[in-house]
């Protein structure tokens, strides 16, 4: 191939998928690399399966129900919220930051694959080091008797779909974040306020069934409870915004939107950058 | 291959605060604004082997940044092989290969092969020429035995080594080396040297270099431009660069016995005595030549031991950033 040209085409299409495919196997063999990291992740996600069971069990304790709410329901939903929030917010939301502070971004710019493509990418390849927690966490949550299957195939295929839509959401959101990077220098204030308003608002933390009535409407207006509660009430065979067929409009809809503020937030960034370093 | 014109950068850092709570007033002091790179303009041939050389803070890295589409030139044009760098990063990437002296592109907790083979999936270089070019590239530069090492446990000549076969792997038109060489043995710079050469030799690939080792830029370039204070002080060749700024050769003698020294003396030449009790004799080579000066100084009295000095590009560069005022 000359240098410069462009392939099109099925060899084009085949490139292109060629190229992600790199970038995919690059995010896992990044997450998996040290092992330690995984069994201490393994090790967490047991710690708070056990606390998060033991503590929703206690509050239920002599309560048959509260909001309307089932115990058996609350634990599985903290079971299942956790293992959606360990894959939505991962230990490190991206690369990016640090290659930013680095200068080694530099190297990212001039690959024939974009800064936010080649992020993005390997962030899908990370989530591979999170599926040992996943795995934890489900298999100590029905060991403990805190995991209650879905009513219906339905609902399982329901749950399947809109919870892979709300993390890739939460992935897009993680790199719009991520790429603050390119301003300000620290990024551990923004990412400290990301982390809170994301964690509490998608519901991984608690419930939105108990949030009072005033909060409880503009924290499903936003993206982050199509992440983690609206896929788990889908779990429970409730139907938000009209079953699954709004849920995944809703989640196209943001992610649409995400797309959209992740190019004009990279598009800004490329044209201010400056290179750390000589 | 290389067009650039009237190219400038700016940008704006945090302003200087010294005193009383300058931490807390430096929050909103004024941005100052820095002209790093002034209006440089060159063209570089397929080819070529340029030094492109500057003292620190000069804008050497700067330019380097535009050249390869990283950063965006306040105004100016950079056209590579046709492409403008920073409106078509994708197309550009294929045709140049980027090592940093001071960065790596390599990935850092993994090992040199994953890195490597990564850079071959995203260049979309077929497997066979992926193992072609490795063995070949492995004669001269010796990757093979840290192949399956984690990048960050490699020396930092290892590590050149494996940014180089990364840059190279997919065979770019245009070379960009940002120093390096600094930090390395003389061992691993050499090789370094050596791969460099023969790749624009066998491929004809342009390179680019910025370095303060002269060496390099004496074994690898024929032609150097100079930047100081973000213009171009000087565009040519390297032979004609030393003869303007150091015209002269010296023939330094040490004479057999101290008593004879003012004997030692040649026509269309200076004599110098030096503190340690040697004679140096300065002379144009175009005029005269140094068998010419030797023989001459011979011939009046014993020499215990002579040695003839070529100008060095260090005391050139030394002389040009002197006269911009450094």
């Amino acid at each position: 191939m000359t240098a410069g040209a462009r392939p099109s085409g099925a060899r084009g299409v085949h490139d292109t998928v060629g190229r992600a495919w790199a970038m995919v196997r690059l995010g896992a063999a990044n997450a998996l690399v040290f092992r330690a990291n995984v069994v201490v992740s393994m090790l967490s996600v047991a710690l708070q399966t056990v606390l998060l069971v033991t503590v929703w069990r206690a509050v239920y304790s002599g309560r048959h129900s509260v909001a309307g709410v089932t115990g058996d329901r609350a634990v599985s939903y903290a079971v299942l919220g956790l293992v959606l929030g360990h894959l939505a917010l991962p230990w490190r939301l991206s690369s990016l930051p640090e290659r930013v502070r680095e200068g080694t971004v530099a190297t990212d710019i001039i690959r024939p694959v974009g800064v936010v493509g080649q992020s993005l990418l390997q962030s899908i390849g990370a989530a591979v080091g999170a599926l040992p927690g996943v795995a934890t966490a489900l298999l100590l949550g029905a060991l403990l008797g805190g995991l209650t299957m879905p009513a219906t195939v339905s609902a399982a295929f329901g749950f399947m779909l809109t919870a892979a839509l709300g993390w890739l959401i939460a992935t897009l959101l993680n790199l719009m974040v991520s790429m603050v990077a390119f301003w300000t220098t620290d990024t551990r204030g923004p990412f400290y306020v990301y982390r809170a308003v994301a964690s509490f608002a998608s519901g991984a933390l608690v419930p939105l069934w108990f949030m009072p009535d005033w909060l409880r409407p503009t924290l499903e207006a936003l993206p982050f409870a199509l992440q983690v509660f609206a896929p788990l009430q889908l779990w429970f065979s409730e139907q938000p915004l009209g079953g699954v067929g709004g849920v995944v409009l809703a989640q196209v809809g943001w992610l649409v939107v995400a797309a959209l503020l992740t190019a004009l937030v990279s598009w800004r960034a490329l044209r201010t950058v400056v290179i750390n370093g000589g | 291959m290389i067009e650039v014109d009237a190219l400038v950068k700016e940008f704006r850092t945090a302003g200087s605060v010294d005193g009383r709570l300058a931490g807390l007033r430096r929050l909103w002091a004024p941005s100052r604004l820095v002209r790093a790179v002034d209006g440089v303009s060159f063209t570089i041939q397929r080819g070529e082997v340029v030094g492109y050389l500057g003292a620190n803070g000069a804008g050497k890295s700067t330019t380097i940044k535009m050249l390869t589409g990283i950063v965006r030139p306040t105004s100016g044009t950079v056209r590579v092989n046709g492409v403008v760098p920073w409106q078509n990063r994708r197309a550009h990437a294929h045709n140049i290969g980027v090592v940093f002296g001071q960065k790596s592109q390599l990935w850092y907790d993994l090992p040199l092969r994953v890195s490597l083979e990564t850079i071959r999936d995203l260049y979309r270089v077929e497997d066979r020429d992926y193992r072609a070019r490795l063995a070949e590239f492995d004669e001269v530069l010796g990757v093979r035995d840290f192949l399956d090492t984690p990048i960050r446990s490699l020396s930092l000549g290892q590590r050149m080594r494996g940014d180089l076969v990364g840059a190279m792997l997919y065979r770019p038109e245009v070379l960009y080396l940002d120093e390096p060489t600094v930090g390395l043995d003389v061992v691993a710079k050499q090789a370094l040297r050596e791969f460099i050469a023969a790749q624009n030799q066998q491929y004809g690939t342009t390179v680019v270099i910025t370095t303060h080792d002269m060496d390099d830029i004496e074994q690898l370039c024929r032609r150097i431009v100079m930047i100081d204070h973000g213009s171009v002080v000087y565009d040519g060749d390297l032979p004609v660069l030393k003869k303007r700024y150091l015209p002269f050769r010296d023939v330094v003698i040490t004479p057999a016995d101290d008593s004879d020294a003012a004997l030692i003396r040649a026509d269309h030449s200076e004599r110098i005595e030096g503190e340690d009790g040697t004679i140096t004799l300065r002379f144009d080579p175009d005029v005269t030549t140094a068998p010419a000066v030797i023989a001459q100084a011979a011939s009046a009295t014993g020499i215990d031991d002579l040695k003839v000095i070529e100008p060095d590009l260090e005391d050139v560069v030394r002389l040009i950033y002197a006269e911009a005022g450094r």
